[in-house]
């Protein structure tokens, strides 16, 4: 497309893949990636079949079970029957239809949104897709990744493209150097804080200042995962010397001339100076706190070292209501200290928080201590590699000792559809995406925090303020 | 492929459910997502708030109140559907009867899950929003009438109001059209898109 007003990052992106655009603005897109797992899939393959249709391009098709799938030994099978049909379903799918698949016992297996990263399947400039909200994680390298519904995963396999209007334009910014302890799950839920959890709806996101610029490129995947939390479309930062170093050398990252062509093309992608954005968000790196989520949605936040707030104090009816249930809910009474709230469970895992840097900044704290009688706690590496990696470096070692159970790579409880769940009543420091009501269990209670913040609150029994951690560094 | 059902005109009683931030877990909770079939889903529907711990109907849950049952019209708070992709949320509810829901804003993603399920989703400002509230506290003796094609919501006394909806999802779900067959009638452009591709970005 040749124009020559400056562009957003997402305008470049979004223009590169229009194949037709009709007059009330509704575009075909092309999609260069779609990841496929078993929870979301099987009624799209269901209904390509009634209609005699094939999958358009088996090749930028990825399968992975990773919802569903228990965390404990699967060697010998999966005991729940619905759970094992729905994996059998994926796998018979894949072959079917022709798509690569990981399944439970490939090392390669793991959260979709670890392992499309981990692949090299996720590249800077591609738009990828997958029946899964959390597809926003993949906007960390500069691509315009987002969440679909199952009828729009039946297209994107018939087609390879999806029916899209454009979303607008809305940049993030963060400046500053964060604290000692402060990571990017920290600043994540700050955000979502400060615009809401519907403050992004229309938007795509771009992340851009000093902090996304200094964060690793695991750090960048926990930011632009929680984008859909806030309600946007997607998440993103443009791509840089950081992304290209992480997508190098990945099995399905181009090599040779390949990759050179592709460097040229990866560099263009960056907001021109002067493009318009319809709303501008800035935060003050600098000043942020380990955060804690104290209600059930992920806009309920709070400094570490603040109170549980007080919801008499909104003027607004509806959200007065809202965070009077939220209180109640999650048993807490308002005037708390954050840090006075004695916790029963501890999950680290997630496709927001399961990479192996999130497990060394939870072994760093973990080493040396025991978890708090009477608490529970559970590790659940992003995928089969990360689990690997983290066995390399003892990692796993440091967490057995202290009495962590060390499990097989998946989602976990971070929606509790497999038997890792809360029970009614039961409150966990997580470091997954959302704490909505029976979102990890019936009845019960999430917590919201960094992997360091999780695993602080394991070995004392409640939130601490990791800043103050003899061992943090 | 299935057609999809059609949209027109729905007339009947409205739920008001009053509650903000109404996500995808709370309309259909983890457990009902392990079927392979699209169908079948209304028995989970807010199953955490309709049904009390020993499976019973918990009788203070709106849609299990008299004047409610059977009520094709959903009034909500604002962000109704944010959370998790799922397309159970869309399916259950048509499986449980309800077509229309009415909030002042909708998450993303479950509003297209809507409207490829031949389920209506209507913003309307929060003005219009406690109107309709106060219409559909009257239960049965209130009757909304929704007419897609006019783009109008005609309460019990007469009064209308009218909403904006996209033109192109207007047109679809009035004839119950099916988006991948439209699509399809785009091959070749996205043919020729394919072979640009393979020349400009052959690494996507």
């Amino acid at each position: 497309m040749s124009t020559s007003a400056p562009r957003t990052l997402y305008d470049k992106i979004f223009d590169d893949h229009i194949i037709d655009r009709q007059e009330d603005g509704t575009c075909l897109l092309y999609i260069d990636r779609h990841l496929v797992h078993e929870v979301t899939s099987p009624q799209a393959f269901e209904g390509l079949r009634v209609a005699g249709r094939k999958v358009h391009a088996p090749t930028k098709t990825l399968a992975v079970v990773d919802h569903n799938v228990p965390t404990s030994d699967r060697r010998f099978g999966i005991d729940d029957p619905e759970s094992r049909t729905q994996v059998e379903t994926l796998a018979e799918n894949a072959r079917d239809f022709g798509i690569e698949y990981f399944n439970e016992l490939d090392k390669r297996q793991g959260i979709v949104h670890v392992i499309g990263p981990e692949q090299g399947f996720t590249l800077p400039g591609t738009t990828i897709v997958c029946g899964d909200s959390h597809t926003s994680t993949h906007g960390a390298f500069g691509a315009l990744a987002h969440g679909i519904g199952t009828s729009e995963v039946e297209h994107v396999l018939a087609t390879q493209t999806l029916i899209q209007k454009k979303s607008k334009n809305m940049r993030v910014s963060v400046d500053g150097k964060l604290p000692e302890g402060v990571t990017a799950k920290d600043v994540t839920l700050a955000i979502i804080g400060a615009t809401g959890t519907a403050g992004g709806t229309g938007y795509v996101i771009e992340y851009a200042g000093e902090v996304f610029r200094n964060l690793t490129m695991e750090g960048r995947m926990t930011v632009c995962n929680m984008s859909i939390e806030g309600g946007a479309r997607a998440g993103m930062v443009a791509p840089d010397e950081t992304t290209f170093a992480y997508v190098k050398d990945r099995p399905r990252a181009p090599k040779g001339a390949a990759w050179d062509a592709a460097l040229r093309y990866w560099d263009t992608l960056r907001t021109d100076e002067g493009a318009f954005f319809d709303k501008e968000i800035r935060l003050d790196g600098a000043s942020l706190p380990p955060i804690v989520s104290w209600g059930t949605s992920p806009e309920d936040v709070i400094s570490v070292e603040g109170l549980v707030p007080d919801p008499e104090l909104i003027e607004d009816e509806a959200k007065r209501e809202a965070k009077k249930r939220a209180l109640a809910y999650m048993g807490l009474v308002a005037g708390t200290r954050i840090t006075d709230i004695a916790i029963d469970k501890v999950f680290i895992g997630s496709c927001t928080n399961a990479r192996i840097e999130d497990l060394r900044a939870a072994a760093k704290i973990v080493a040396g201590h025991t978890v708090r009688e009477g608490v529970s706690g559970m590790i659940v590496p992003g995928s089969g590699l990360v689990k690997l990696q983290a066995e390399a470096e003892g990692l796993d070692a440091i967490f057995k000792a202290a009495g962590f159970d060390w499990r097989e790579p998946g989602c976990s409880m971070c929606l509790a559809m497999n038997a890792d769940k809360l029970g009614p009543e039961e409150r966990c420091a997580s470091t997954s995406n959302r704490n909505f009501e029976g979102r990890q269990g019936y009845k019960g209670r999430t917590h919201l925090v960094s992997p360091a913040m999780a695993a602080a609150a394991a070995i004392a029994g409640r939130f601490v303020d990791v800043r103050k951690w003899p061992h943090a560094a | 492929m299935e057609e999809m059902d059609k949209f027109t005109t729905l007339t009947g009683v409205a739920a008001p459910l009053h509650l903000v931030n109404v996500d995808t877990d709370m309309i259909i909770p983890k457990q009902y997502l392990k079927t392979i079939k699209r169908t079948g889903l209304g028995k989970g529907l807010f199953s955490e708030l309709r049904y009390k711990e020993d499976g019973s109907d918990n009788p203070d849950f709106v849609l299990n109140k008299p004047a409610y049952k059977g009520a094709p019209i959903l009034v909500a708070g604002d962000n109704f559907g944010c959370g998790s992709s799922r397309e159970h949320a869309p399916w259950a509810l048509l499986d449980f009867g309800i077509r229309c829901v009415i909030s002042t804003s909708f998450a993303d993603i479950f509003y297209n899950n809507c409207f490829k399920n031949g389920i209506l989703p209507i913003k309307v400002t929060p003005e219009q929003l406690a109107a309709l509230f106060d219409d559909a506290e009257r239960g049965a003796n209130a009757r909304l009438t929704v007419d897609l094609e006019s783009q109008t919501i005609t309460g019990p006394d007469g009064g209308s109001i009218s909403f904006e909806i996209d033109p192109f999802r207007k047109h679809c779900l009035l004839n119950g059209l099916d988006d991948i067959g439209l699509t399809q009638e785009k091959a070749d452009a996205i043919k020729s898109f394919e072979s640009k591709l393979a020349e400009e970005r052959p690494w996507a």
